[in-house]
């Protein structure tokens, strides 16, 4: 992923920079929330917009559940677009990141 | 005692500026690591032609963290935010071109003390200048 930040990596240095231990990479947890999305589209969907906001730390071996809920469906320039809210549950039910992504989807007729 | 303030007297001399770009050629291997490192299965990304929308971020991320730490005061690069507009798909054999700017800066004192709270668009661009992707991340640096 490109990302070699210590934080992500090193048990000490992480501690050093007053975390309990190394942290999950904000892209990782981007790009599982792109794949809740891509995987919602299908391959006739398009993805046009994604955003993230990381609110909380995530440590490995935690069991993250990624969610969407679809907020607004028009029609802009011929394309039928889809807008969702996205979130990150850990597994006490904290949102750790939320977002929400705009997609282009085939109409139905 | 208050906290010491962040020297951040050189970042700031670079805010608004486009940094210096870079071009990356897409390999297939490029594009097939990364989905692995996702783990994502779809089918679309098997093989490693098209790469997934997110893919985008990885594209010189190396290259701008050291551009960043090299001119400013930080041990740590912490991610606040993202956000990606897509454009076309990146295919492998492309040459993306990556451009950062800086577009804000801010000081405040958080959990780790000083911290700076910075925004960046980047432009990605093919090697026929064809917009790819835009993105804007804040980035926080202690």
């Amino acid at each position: 992923m490109g990302d070699y930040n210590p934080i992500h990596y090193d048990q000490d240095f992480a501690r050093s920079r007053g975390l309990s231990g190394v942290i999950v990479q904000g892209q990782l947890v981007g790009a599982f929330l792109g794949q809740l999305v891509t995987d919602w589209i299908g391959e006739k969907g398009i993805l046009k917009k994604l955003s993230c906001s990381y609110k909380g730390m995530n440590y490995p071996g935690e069991v993250l559940t990624f969610r969407g809920r679809v907020t607004k469906k028009y029609v802009q320039d011929g394309e039928h677009c889809v807008e969702c809210s996205l979130w990150v549950e850990n597994a006490k039910g904290e949102k750790t990141a939320s977002g929400m992504a705009i997609v282009v989807l085939p109409s139905r007729g | 005692m208050p906290e010491a303030s962040l020297d951040l007297e050189r970042l700031r001399g670079k805010l608004g500026v486009e940094w210096e770009p870079h071009s990356y050629p897409i390999e297939r291997g490029m594009i097939s690591r990364f989905v692995q490192a996702v783990g994502d299965p779809n089918p679309l990304w098997r093989g490693g032609n098209i790469a997934p929308p997110t893919f985008v971020l990885a594209i010189g991320l190396e290259q701008f963290n050291q551009d960043l730490l090299s001119i400013a005061p930080f041990n740590t690069l912490l991610m606040g935010s993202t956000e990606i507009e897509c454009y076309q798909p990146i295919k492998t054999g492309a040459v993306i071109t990556v451009s950062f700017k800086m577009t804000s800066l801010r000081q405040r004192g958080g959990k780790m003390g000083r911290m700076a709270f910075m925004t960046f668009d980047s432009t990605y661009k093919n090697q026929n200048q064809g917009l790819v992707a835009r993105c804007r991340q804040m980035v926080i640096g202690y």
